[in-house]
């Protein structure tokens, strides 16, 4: 498998938010500043990476009937250690991505690729997979997070970007900004690729 | 068939699942308790001296100030865990109990009964009465009661102490009082030596209604709070409150000095909305606490005249809670210090 083109596929022929719609509700629910959607972004990957393997290296000894079910399993428990395990030995890295790591226990993206990929290929593959699936939903989420925290709070990564007069549009940061802001880049998305 | 092999199989998954995390939460339990008390205790640390000064720990909750400078020791200071009873024990059948047991005190005090003996003698009518009072009210009736005894004159001196150790020790009643006036050190002593064996014994609950209730279980409805000490120099309180705002409970530690007035005030846990609730962590908002007292402990949109907290934009559920939060528990703390004779 090529590396480069894995990648592509991860940032943008499937990317998983603006192509394959996994993982909707933490982006929608988080990503109201640059920083939330990077931690989140960066915590989905962590976990991603190691599901992957884990399911990569499970896959021969999983029934196809019941796959689903014991997925689910391996992910929660996994996703449980890391936290407790991180939360106990690496409390810099914890008070950064802790508060995103609950949040990501059952998301889809990681459901979505145990079952599309780590399932059905190698150790390496998988691991290159969940990189680059990792980077494509940390790349989406910081650029969602990025246009809400600019447009409404007026602010990016905390530091004010316009004077005093600036008046932000709350309506980017409260929810339904998250489904505009989504909408706007899938439409711009394809927009290009329409052109080309 | 084919299904109780799968049914199996996911059994299987399920259990070493189950196992390798009760394993690793074994494992992890301590380190994370430790991690967490020690992130309460530098949040603690900070409500008192800035985040600028250079500290290490000294030893379980005493820490040495480092001037970056000049590397001198600016600073000893520890948090002394303090427990002051509750206001609800004061209620219904414990105002009777407490006028009487007053009587008693007076009396042993008078007649300076340092006698185990003669104590009892004196307790026994009182203590027969109270059991009567209190048979009625409930079904299960203790070897022991534990009476509380809140802001009452009794004063814990080193002339005294032997009465109260007889108290204490040998009648079946037992006299917790709130706190001391006179000397916290001696306090404490009986503190250390009886309070753990009280509690473990269980206490009685006064509740509005006037009713009794009893629970081996039941923890002494005290009231924690902190003491900050740099050496004999009093500091201030650390109080913790954590009220319910939007979608969590916002954990807070309140710095306080002596006169109610807040010194510093940190979130050290919560899990409201990111990006709009979650920013009573950002140090803008919970710097606007520093220097009020609960007179001034209101929203500004909601109360324009006292208040003067501002919200935090499309977050007044959370601001609200916090806000009101750390006013409620202000207000019946220092009620307490106050009836506490402090």
């Amino acid at each position: 498998m090529n590396i480069i083109e894995a990648f592509k596929n991860g940032l943008f022929k499937e990317n998983p938010v603006f192509v394959l719609m996994l993982g909707l509700c933490p982006t929608l629910g988080v990503t109201s500043s640059l920083e939330n959607g990077l931690g989140i972004g960066l915590a989905t990957t962590f976990v991603l990476i190691g599901s992957n393997l884990v399911i990569s290296l499970l896959k021969s000894v999983i029934p196809k009937k019941i796959r689903i079910p014991i997925f689910i399993v391996v992910i929660a428990s996994f996703v449980t250690l890391v936290d407790m395990l991180m939360n106990a030995y690496f409390q810099v890295l914890y008070e950064k991505l802790g508060i995103f790591i609950p949040l990501i226990v059952v998301n889809c993206v990681i459901l979505g690729r145990a079952e599309a990929f780590a399932s059905k290929n190698g150790l390496f593959p998988s691991f290159i997979d969940a990189i680059s699936m990792g980077a494509g939903f940390t790349l989406a989420l910081s650029l969602i997070g990025s246009i809400r925290e600019i447009t409404g709070n007026g602010t990016i990564l905390n530091i004010y970007l316009f004077g005093s007069g600036f008046e932000p549009a709350l309506i980017m940061i409260l929810p339904p900004g998250a489904f505009f802001t989504i909408g706007l880049l899938v439409g711009a998305k394809k927009y290009f690729e329409e052109r080309r | 068939m084919n299904i109780v092999k799968l049914g199996v199989i996911l059994m299987i998954f399920c259990i070493v699942a189950a196992a390798s995390l009760s394993y690793v939460n074994q494992l992890t339990a301590g380190e994370i308790q430790k991690n967490r008390e020690q992130r309460e205790m530098i949040a603690k640390r900070n409500l008192f001296i800035g985040d600028t000064l250079d500290l290490t720990i000294f030893s379980d909750g005493e820490y040495k100030a480092v001037n970056p400078e000049t590397g001198e020791d600016i600073l000893l200071f520890e948090f002394k865990n303090t427990a002051i009873l509750k206001p609800e024990v004061d209620l219904g059948y414990f105002k009777i109990a407490k006028k009487e047991v007053e009587e008693v005190v007076k009396k042993i005090n008078d007649e300076q009964l340092l006698d185990t003996t003669k104590v009892n003698e004196k307790l026994m009518p009182f203590y027969k009465a109270l059991m009567e009072a209190f048979s009625s009210q409930i079904k299960f009736l203790p070897q022991t009661v534990v009476v509380g005894v809140f802001g009452t004159n009794l004063l814990i001196t080193e002339e005294n102490l032997p009465l109260y150790k007889a108290l204490y020790k040998g009648s079946a009643i037992y006299f917790v009082d709130a706190e001391d006036k006179a000397d916290t050190l001696l306090l404490e002593k009986v503190d250390q030596t009886y309070r753990k064996e009280i509690i473990k014994t269980g206490s009685i609950l006064f509740n509005q209604n006037q009713s009794l209730e009893f629970d081996g279980q039941v923890e002494f409805p005290v009231f924690h709070y902190d003491k900050a000490m740099a050496g004999n120099q009093f500091l201030g309180y650390v109080i913790k409150a954590a009220p319910s705002g939007y979608s969590s409970n916002i954990e807070t530690l309140i710095g306080l000095d002596g006169h109610g007035k807040i010194i510093g005030l940190k979130v050290v846990s919560q899990q409201e909305t990111p990006g709009l609730g979650a920013k009573v962590q950002e140090d803008w908002f919970q710097d606007q606490f520093k220097g009020k007292d609960i007179n001034s402990l209101y929203l500004r949109k909601k109360d324009p005249k006292k208040g003067k907290i501002d919200a935090i934009t499309a977050a007044t559920i959370s601001s609200e809670a916090l806000t009101k939060g750390v006013r409620e528990k202000l207000t019946s703390f220092m009620t307490l210090i106050k009836e506490g004779g402090r």
